[in-house]
């Protein structure tokens, strides 16, 4: 009895202070959450209101009446089916080609050494140093001069610009890939080497599995980037039956503030986080803790 | 050794990330093929008449969102109707305009017509083609149709780059309800006598201010933006006449700027900067906030729901002030390596004639700018809602004959910037007018000159 | 407890061999160091093509460009170091023609201030979500929410917050018995509350340290666990260490995103109250389009971009002394 006693009350001492810690954190994310799904509810708020009431001031968070038709009416004022299939098919392809490329890359970055490797990963990183807005122009002249289908007999108006960079690789997430590949410890590629793997199966079969949970974060991330980006989209397309949803949404922006419908717009947005949050809810499972192993334990 | 120990027991592999995003690509591939035939199409629904066999396209880029599109659509079939062997093809970024043009100015596929913002720049970078040729030889364009230095609007230096769009003169937005409730009199009836000055504005609004306790719930006055139109109200000339030298300095143009900011900062009978947020800006007229406001055509629109009677009326006049109103600087273009110069000369011309504006002015943006149409829109032939014709409609083309330009679009977009940063000061007290504009003077100078 | 011990813990392989617990196995020159290099030549081939066809062209035009006075669309002109040197003489007799000291000013003291408070927040928030409790995929949905909002909506919102008066700010304020703050409209607040507002919202940082969470071996914190480590201390000794590569990460990242800020000021301010957030890459837009000055933009553009290497640099030179990596392979 006498040994169990303060095993007993360790035991339960154990329990009230994980209760504790469980309340800490309960309290820390309902305030957080409370102030980053404000933004969330305005638009949804504002997604069943009359377009007055979106710019009543004070704001107005619960509309006296609730219009449901926006929505029907939003997605009915732009071909927004047409545009859901575009967005999904630049999508699928970008995110394809961007976890090909880039785990390649980053496990050559990683695991192989080369004499030049540490200098060509310091211009990797360099060319995230020079804004955008200097090289964007210069991108642009380039699709416009190289052959191809488009309606100008180049790359203008149609997906490739959109979709063939991804298959190069991105420097940022070849960073972010090289910093998860070089946690995973080198005896497992040792032990498949030993084994007779090369460097290939080492990365299919140990490594890729490995990363699972950078994997998972990728590809939420590349999703959703591509899912909101309108400015590549923007520039490069011109026929309107091409365009993608972040495109379609601006649309109710009109000029300036002169003709924007807020309340179509609101509505839309609304019904375009849902397949963001799908795929974030989805790959979100991936990060449990306990997924990584060493693969080494006894 | 351990492969297949990681491997088995996991739920899914990176080969199922894969599979699930293709997957997920190949059902919504044909989930857009079912739906995709119910959608409507950006096309007009009826199919154009069956066209003779040349048929000259022409592309024209242009700002707006879905309410505009309509309108430009409109103005496409017109087009279509009145020239059977034209087309055009509008391009319609929905947003980044200028990114937009640069880019497909920069790779050589530019489009033959489009829109300028500022005539004096994009004159000068070459993208804009002189157009005097074309309308002299043209027996279609109408050259007497135009209110006096209407197309002037669209030169620089004496050359016509651009054919300018509709009008936006400032005026006097005012809650009629609340001005008989104080007892105050009809401005337009006090213009008449020349009585409706900034200073009899000044008492109105001390009287139109109302107050519950200590804290006020209706302001006189709503500040809206365009701050040109008290200089020019007052007589001002903030610019030589080709807007290379800024005159800011002087007291004739400081003075009322700091007057205008003194409604807020001393008089109280608008709101200070941080209490706007809570009135609101337009929105807050229409809805009983304020008892006046000065704006343009465009308010009409988005006032029509009011619960309260509304009209304009002159905006005050000091001795020796003028109405100021939008137009001219900017106008829509040709660009000069365009293949197709005669068609697009015949798009932009009908975009702003008279028949062109008609479809524009029941929109309720700017007022047309040609003379053969304002009896029709003082009749309110033109507006699609009638509850968005004030009362005292005919007041706005006597506005447009009394009116100087305003310079905003005359100037460069660094001046612009130097001269609004300047005003920022003014409205938040944080400088009197005196000081922001003589300290912004000259460097407004150099980039006035520094296309 | 010296640092790094438990994530040094060796582990028995299944197999019975000792590990080597040394991350860099210097291997000889040689057949296989060759093959092994031309091997690294082929794995990071993609982004090597990438970069040549599309990235190193342009940059390199960009800088060419710095030393016109290119408008992007008529023939530019030579100017030399005309740009860099109106740039330098800024420095010194600021002008609102060029704004270059303004905006390098306020883009510094919101880089320098939002860069390890973003890192501390996110990584805070990463540590909640990656609790095993009940209910975390919904609050990592919801928090993740604002990164799905529509720039435009959220912008809306961040302007009621912030409104001095009858914003929810305010409101709380009150409720403490604090006055009403000017915030985005005096210039002396309005940069404070443009750093704050940055650090709402878990974006991609947040994601990242939640993936490298998950990365950390169970066993470490059971080691530790048993050892009779605090919390604070497992922190210390487990978490850091084997996160210190995202760190990095964000680290790095996050310098150069914040060195390029530019939608707060875009969208919300402008650049004011008198030039108060005048960033540095609104600036450089400005100049180049709208101004259609490029000459001048792509040279602050170069501008910026040895000041980040400088920073980049700093940086990489420090990691060598915390970052650890577990699985690190030594270049020659």
């Amino acid at each position: 009895m006498t040994v169990l006693a303060p095993h007993a009350a360790w035991r339960s001492s154990k329990r009230v202070r994980r209760r504790f810690h469980a309340g800490l954190v309960y309290t820390c994310l309902l305030w957080l959450t409370a102030f980053n799904i404000l933004p969330l509810v305005w638009m949804i708020s504002g997604s069943f209101k009359s377009n007055a009431e979106v710019l009543a001031s004070p704001p107005i968070w619960i509309p006296r009446v609730w219009h449901w038709e926006n929505y029907v009416n939003a997605l009915r004022a732009l071909p927004f089916a047409r545009f859901f299939l575009n967005t999904m098919i630049v999508t699928s392809i970008v995110l394809v080609g961007t976890v090909f490329a880039n785990t390649i890359v980053a496990f050559g970055f990683a695991r192989l050494r080369a004499r030049y490797r540490d200098i060509i990963f310091l211009i990797l990183l360099a060319t995230m140093m020079l804004p955008r807005q200097v090289t964007w122009l210069s991108v642009y002249i380039i699709f416009a001069k190289l052959p191809g289908p488009g309606p100008s007999g180049n790359w203008i108006d149609t997906y490739l610009p959109l979709t063939v960079p991804a298959f190069f690789g991105s420097a940022f997430l070849v960073f972010m890939l090289r910093q998860f590949f070089l946690t995973v410890p080198l005896e497992l590629d040792e032990a498949a080497r030993i084994d007779g793997a090369n460097t290939l199966q080492v990365y299919w079969h140990i490594f890729l599995p490995q990363a699972r949970p950078a994997l998972a974060a990728i590809v939420i991330l590349v999703f959703i980037n591509e899912w909101k980006d309108y400015f590549t989209p923007l520039i490069y397309l011109n026929t309107p039956t091409k365009f993608t949803l972040a495109l379609g949404v601006q649309y109710f922006r009109g000029f300036a503030d002169y003709a924007t419908q807020w309340h179509l717009l609101m509505a839309a947005g609304t019904a375009l986080t849902i397949p963001p949050f799908v795929v974030f809810v989805f790959f979100q499972r991936y990060f449990v803790a306990g997924l990584a192993l060493t693969g080494l334990k006894g | 050794m351990n492969q297949g120990q990681i491997r088995c027991g996991r739920s899914l592999s990176r080969r199922d990330f894969l599979k699930g995003a293709l997957a997920a690509g190949a059902v919504s591939a044909l989930a857009g093929c079912v739906a995709v035939p119910s959608g409507p199409s950006p096309a007009p629904a009826k199919p154009a008449p069956a066209k003779p066999a040349e048929v000259t396209k022409v592309t024209f880029l242009i700002w707006g969102g879905e309410a505009e599109q309509k309108a430009w659509e409109a103005r496409r079939q017109g087009f279509l109707k009145r020239y059977p062997n034209l087309d055009v093809e509008i391009i319609f970024p929905p947003g980044n305009y200028t990114e937009k043009l640069t880019a497909m100015i920069a790779s050589d596929t530019a489009p033959d017509t489009f829109v300028s913002n500022n005539l004096r720049c994009d004159s000068q970078r070459k993208i804009l083609l002189p157009l005097d040729n074309l309308i002299a030889s043209d027996p279609d364009f109408d050259k007497q149709d135009w209110f006096p230095g209407g197309l002037d609007g669209g030169k620089v230096k004496g050359v016509q780059y651009a054919i300018p769009g509709g009008l936006g003169p400032q005026v006097v937005f005012w809650n009629v309800d609340f001005f008989q409730e104080a007892g105050l009199k009809n401005p337009n009836e006090l213009h008449d006598k020349n009585e409706w000055t900034y200073d009899r504005m000044l008492e109105y609004s001390r009287a139109l201010n109302k107050k519950e306790g200590n804290k006020i719930t209706r302001f006189a006055f709503l500040p809206y933006t365009q701050w040109w139109t008290y200089i020019a109200g007052f007589g001002g000339e903030p610019f030589n006449a080709d807007y290379t030298a800024c005159y800011m300095d002087q007291p004739k143009n400081y003075t009322p700027v700091q007057w205008y900011a003194d409604l807020w900062l001393k008089e109280h009978v608008a709101p200070l900067q941080e209490e706007r947020g809570e009135f609101g800006s337009w929105p807050g007229f229409r809805d009983g906030k304020y008892a006046m406001f000065i704006s343009g055509p465009w308010q009409q629109a988005r006032l029509a729901d009011s619960k309260y009677r509304w009209d304009i009326a002159w905006p005050p006049l000091q001795a020796g002030g003028r109405p100021l109103m939008n137009s001219g600087g900017g106008g829509s273009v040709i660009y000069p390596k365009s293949q197709k110069i005669q068609a697009a000369f015949k798009w932009i011309s009908y975009i702003e004639s008279a028949e062109g504006q008609a479809v524009w002015a029941g929109l309720g943006f700017d007022l047309p700018s040609h003379p053969s149409l304002v009896t029709d829109y003082i009749a309110g032939k033109f507006f699609t809602n009638p509850k968005a014709i004030p009362p005292s409609v005919r007041l706005w083309y006597k506005v447009v004959e009394a009116s100087v330009k305003s310079p905003h679009t005359y100037i460069t977009a660094q001046a612009g910037d130097l001269l609004n940063q300047a005003f920022s000061q003014i409205n938040t007290g944080a400088a009197t007018a005196q000081k922001a504009f003589t300290e912004v003077n000259k460097d407004v100078n150099t980039a006035l000159n520094a296309c | 407890m010296p640092f790094f011990m438990y994530a040094r813990q060796p582990v028995m392989p299944q197999n019975g061999r000792p590990n080597r617990l040394r991350t860099s196995t210097p291997r000889a020159r040689g057949v296989l160091a060759r093959r092994e290099e031309r091997e690294f030549y082929l794995f990071v081939s993609p982004w090597i093509l990438g970069f040549l066809f599309l990235t190193a062209g342009p940059m390199i035009l960009s800088l060419i460009i710095s030393f016109t006075d290119w408008d992007v669309v008529t023939s530019p002109n030579w100017l030399g170091l005309e740009n860099y040197r109106r740039l330098w003489n800024d420095l010194w007799n600021p002008s609102r023609l060029v704004l270059f000291q303004q905006s390098l000013k306020v883009t510094t003291i919101y880089a320098l201030l939002e860069v390890p408070l973003r890192l501390a927040v996110n990584l805070f928030g990463a540590m909640l979500l990656n609790q095993k409790l009940r209910g975390m995929p919904a609050f990592r949905a919801m928090l993740y929410s604002p990164t799905v909002v529509p720039a435009v909506a959220s912008a809306m919102v961040w302007i009621w917050i912030m409104l001095p008066h009858g914003g929810l700010l305010s409101l709380i304020l009150n409720v403490f018995g604090l006055p009403d703050q000017r915030l985005l409209f005096d210039p002396a607040t309005a940069l404070i509350t443009i750093i704050a507002m940055g650090l709402w919202g878990f974006g991609t940082g947040m994601l990242i340290f939640l993936a490298g969470l998950q990365s950390i071996p169970q066993h470490l914190y059971e080691a530790a666990e048993i050892d009779g480590a605090s919390v604070f201390a497992r922190f210390r000794y487990v978490t850091l260490p084997m996160l210190s590569p995202v760190i990095f990460f964000n680290l790095v990242t996050g310098v150069m995103a914040n060195f390029q800020a530019f939608d707060g000021a875009f969208l919300i301010t402008q650049g004011g109250p008198n030039y108060a957030t005048h960033f540095y890459v609104l600036n450089l837009y400005n100049f180049g389009f709208r101004y259609f000055k490029m000459g001048m933009a792509s040279a602050m553009a170069w501008v910026l971009f040895f000041i980040i290497l400088a920073f980049t640099l700093l940086i990489v030179r420090s990691s060598a002394a915390w970052v650890y990596y577990e699985g690190e392979v030594r270049g020659r």
